[in-house]
C-alpha cells in the first residue's frame, strides 16, 4: 500500500460529519496554522512542500500564493475550484463528497494565509448534491468555532460560500471562473491582469482546484520539507487518479507517484487490469485535453525505459512520444475501441464547451467535429486527415485561454499515433461501419534507436 | 403561470444574495437562475428571466446573455422529468451509445423531444464528471450510475409509478 494523505480517513465510517471527522484528527492543521504561524511562514511550508496544482496545469501552488497583491484596504479573496469537468476526471466530486470537513480544513488554512475573509467554492452546476454536503459541514465547522468570526479567538474571521455554476467546461478556466461567479458568461479574460493582481471584482484573487486545497492539510500537519520527501523529483506528495474506461475497478484512487503506469493498470490494488481479459489499446493518461497514448508508448517512453505515473515520466518525450499527467483523468481504452469514434465525441465536447470568444477554437472546433463525423461515418477523404492537422495547429496557441490547446491536443496526438486507423477507416468506409480497427501494433514493443 | 416567488423560495433568493458584497448582488445571477426554474415547472421562460432581472437590479439582457450561454437552464418547456445522459468519450466507450438508443426506443423520442404525457424529455449531455461510472444520466438533482437497460427500464417504472400518485 503505498502512502495516504487525502484518502486515509475516506473509508472511516462517518467521516462526512465534523464530529468523526475531529476525533480522527481533523482540523489540527487549522490550529497550528492560526495559533503558532502567520501567513507568510504558511506561504514558505507551502513552496518547501512542491505542491503542484492538481487541477491540470502543475504549476507550484506556493509560488502562486506568493503573487497576490496586497494593496491597502482591498479585500482579497480564496476561490476553490470545484468546477471539475474535464472528461475523465471526478476527483474532486469524491473529495468533497465523502471528505467534505478535508476541503474546508484546507480553505480555512489557505485563506487565513492569502487574507481571506470571503472564500468562495464555485462548483460545477450538475454536482447539484454536492453543496447541500458542503453547507451542512460549513454549518457544523462553523459552530465548532473553526469559521465565522475570530475562529478560535485568533481574530481570524472567514467565511466559505458555495455557489453553483450553470453547466460550463470552461469555467475551470480560472479567469471564466471568476467571471462567472460574478453572474456572467464564462469568457476567459486576457491576462494581465491576473487574478492575483485583480481578480474577483477587480481585488486580487487566488483560484486553486479542490486536491490542491486538500493536499495544504497534510503539508501544515507534517511540514513542507516531509511533503516533498514524499514522491520523486518535482512530483511531490501524493495525487488523486481517476480511473474509467475499459478497466476492472474503474474509481479514485490515491498514489504516490512512483508506481509505474503497468503496475497501475494491471495491479489489483489499483485498476485491476483490462475488463474481460482484453488488451490494453490506448490511454489517455491525464484528462481528454492531454495527447493519447499507444499501449506501447504508455507503459514505456520512446528511450524503453519504464514509465512511471508523474510529471515528468509522464511528459517524457514532449507530444512527440509522450503526454501529461494533466488532472490525473485516467481513461483507458481496451483492443475494441475505435480511435476515430473516441476522438470525434472529444471533438464534439470541445464544439460543445467553447465560450466563442476566440475565432480559432469557436470555428475550429466545429471544423474538426465535422471532419471527424464524415471519416467515422464512412464518407472522409485522405486529404480530409492533413485538413484535420492543420485546422489543429491553427487553434493551438492563438486563443486567449487554453481551451483551444485542451482542443487541439486531442485530434493532434490521434492522428500523430493512430494515422494508419484514419487512413483504414477512409480506405473502407463500409467495412468500418460494422467493424473495428483493432488492436494492430499498437501494443508492439517499441524499437528503440540504438 | 405566475413568476413570482413565493415566501419560501424568496426566504432562499435573500439568503443566495447576502452572500457576496454590497453592490455586487449580480453574482448571485447563476443561482438564483437555478432557483427560478426549479420554482417555475423546470425552465426558464422570458417573463421568468425579466422577473429574475427586477429581483436584481440588472438589466434583462445580463440576465439573457447568461441563460443562453450555460447549458443547465432550460429555454423551452421540458417533461417532469429530464433525462441527461452523458455521450463523452468515457461514457462512449463504456457503452452510452446503445442506452441512449435504448431509452428513444422505449419513449419513443428523440434526443429534445418529450414524451407525450410530459413525463420524460431526453437530452444528450456532455461530460458531468460520473467517468468511473459509466453509463450515467442525470435526473433532477440525481445521478444514476452504472445504467443498464434493466436499470434504465427500472428508473421509468419508477418515475411514473411517482407521476401516478400525485
Amino acid at each position: 500500500m503505498g502512502v495516504k494523505l487525502l484518502l486515509e480517513k475516506a473509508n472511516v465510517p462517518g467521516i462526512r460529519s465534523f464530529e468523526v471527522y475531529r476525533r480522527e484528527g481533523g482540523y489540527r492543521s487549522v490550529e497550528k496554522a492560526l495559533k503558532e504561524m502567520n501567513p507568510e511562514s504558511i506561504v514558505e511550508e507551502v513552496k518547501k512542500s512542491g505542491l503542484r496544482g492538481r487541477g491540470g496545469a502543475g504549476f507550484p501552488t506556493g509560488m502562486k500564493w506568493s503573487f497576490i497583491a496586497k494593496p491597502e484596504g482591498v479585500p482579497r479573496h480564496l476561490v476553490c475550484n470545484a468546477d471539475e469537468s474535464e472528461p475523465g476526471t471526478f476527483k474532486d466530486r469524491y473529495l468533497m463528497e465523502f471528505l467534505p470537513h478535508l476541503l474546508l480544513e484546507g480553505l480555512i488554512v489557505s485563506s487565513f494565509a492569502l487574507g481571506s475573509n470571503d472564500t468562495y467554492i464555485y462548483i460545477r452546476g450538475e454536482y447539484a448534491w454536492i453543496p447541500d454536503i458542503l453547507e451542512e459541514a460549513i454549518e457544523e465547522a462553523k459552530a465548532a468555532g473553526f469559521l465565522g468570526k475570530n475562529i478560535l479567538g485568533t481574530g481570524f474571521d472567514c467565511n466559505i460560500h458555495v455557489q453553483r455554476g450553470g453547466g460550463a467546461y470552461i469555467c475551470g478556466e480560472e479567469t471564466a471562473l471568476i467571471e462567472s461567479l460574478e453572474g456572467k458568461r464564462g469568457n476567459p479574460r486576457i491576462k494581465p491582469p491576473f487574478p492575483a493582481i485583480q481578480g474577483l471584482w477587480m481585488r486580487p484573487t487566488v483560484v486553486n482546484n479542490v486536491e490542491t486545497l486538500a493536499a495544504i492539510v497534510p503539508i501544515i500537519n507534517m511540514g513542507g520539507d516531509e511533503y516533498a520527501k514524499i514522491g520523486v523529483g518535482r512530483s511531490t506528495g501524493t495525487k488523486l487518479i481517476s480511473a474509467c474506461g475499459n478497466i476492472n475497478k474503474p474509481g479514485v484512487y490515491e498514489i504516490d507517484m512512483t508506481i509505474s503506469v503497468e503496475e497501475f493498470i494491471y495491479s489489483d490494488e489499483y485498476c485491476g487490469g483490462i475488463k474481460g481479459g482484453k488488451k490494453l489499446k490506448a490511454c489517455i493518461p491525464g484528462g481528454s485535453s492531454v495527447p493519447i497514448l499507444p499501449a506501447n508508448l504508455l507503459l514505456k517512453t520512446a528511450k524503453g525505459e519504464t514509465r512511471y505515473m508523474n510529471y515528468e515520466s509522464l511528459s517524457d518525450g514532449g507530444f512527440a512520444t509522450g503526454s501529461m499527467l494533466g488532472s490525473g483523468g485516467f481513461i483507458v481504452l481496451d483492443e475494441d475501441q475505435c480511435i476515430v469514434k473516441n476522438t470525434l465525441t472529444l471533438a464534439r465536447f470541445y464544439r460543445h464547451e467553447s465560450c466563442g470568444q476566440c475565432s480559432p477554437c469557436r470555428e475550429g472546433t466545429g471544423w474538426m467535429e465535422k471532419i471527424l463525423y464524415k471519416i467515422e461515418h464512412g464518407k472522409g477523404s485522405m486529404s480530409d486527415i492533413d485538413l484535420l492537422w492543420d485546422i489543429q495547429r491553427k487553434i493551438e496557441g492563438n486563443t486567449i485561454c487554453p481551451l483551444g490547446d485542451a482542443a487541439a491536443w486531442p485530434v493532434a496526438a490521434a492522428i500523430r499515433h493512430f494515422r494508419d486507423e484514419f487512413e483504414w477507416h477512409i480506405n473502407n468506409p463500409e467495412l468500418s461501419q460494422t467493424s473495428n480497427f483493432g488492436l494492430q501494433h499498437y501494443a508492439d514493443p517499441i524499437h528503440v534507436p540504438a | 403561470m405566475v413568476y413570482i416567488f413565493n415566501d419560501t423560495q424568496m426566504a432562499e433568493f435573500k439568503r443566495l444574495v447576502a452572500r457576496y458584497p454590497e453592490g455586487k448582488q449580480k453574482s448571485a445571477l447563476l443561482p438564483v437562475l437555478h432557483l427560478a426554474q426549479e420554482s417555475f415547472d423546470g425552465w426558464l421562460p422570458t417573463e421568468a428571466l425579466d422577473y429574475v432581472a427586477s429581483l436584481l437590479q440588472i438589466e434583462p439582457i445580463e440576465v439573457y446573455e447568461v441563460a443562453t450561454f450555460y447549458s443547465m437552464y432550460n429555454l423551452k418547456p421540458v417533461g417532469k422529468y429530464v433525462f441527461e445522459v452523458c455521450q463523452t468519450g468515457p461514457c462512449m466507450i463504456s457503452g452510452s451509445d446503445s442506452i441512449i438508443d435504448y431509452i428513444k426506443q422505449v419513449l419513443s423520442i428523440q434526443p429534445g423531444e418529450t414524451t407525450k404525457d410530459g413525463l420524460f424529455t431526453l437530452k444528450l449531455v456532455e461530460c458531468l464528471g460520473a467517468c468511473g461510472y459509466a453509463p450515467m444520466m442525470q435526473v433532477g438533482k440525481i445521478y444514476k450510475e452504472h445504467l443498464t437497460k434493466e436499470k434504465v427500464d427500472a428508473i421509468i417504472a419508477e418515475y411514473r409509478q411517482v407521476a401516478n400518485k400525485n
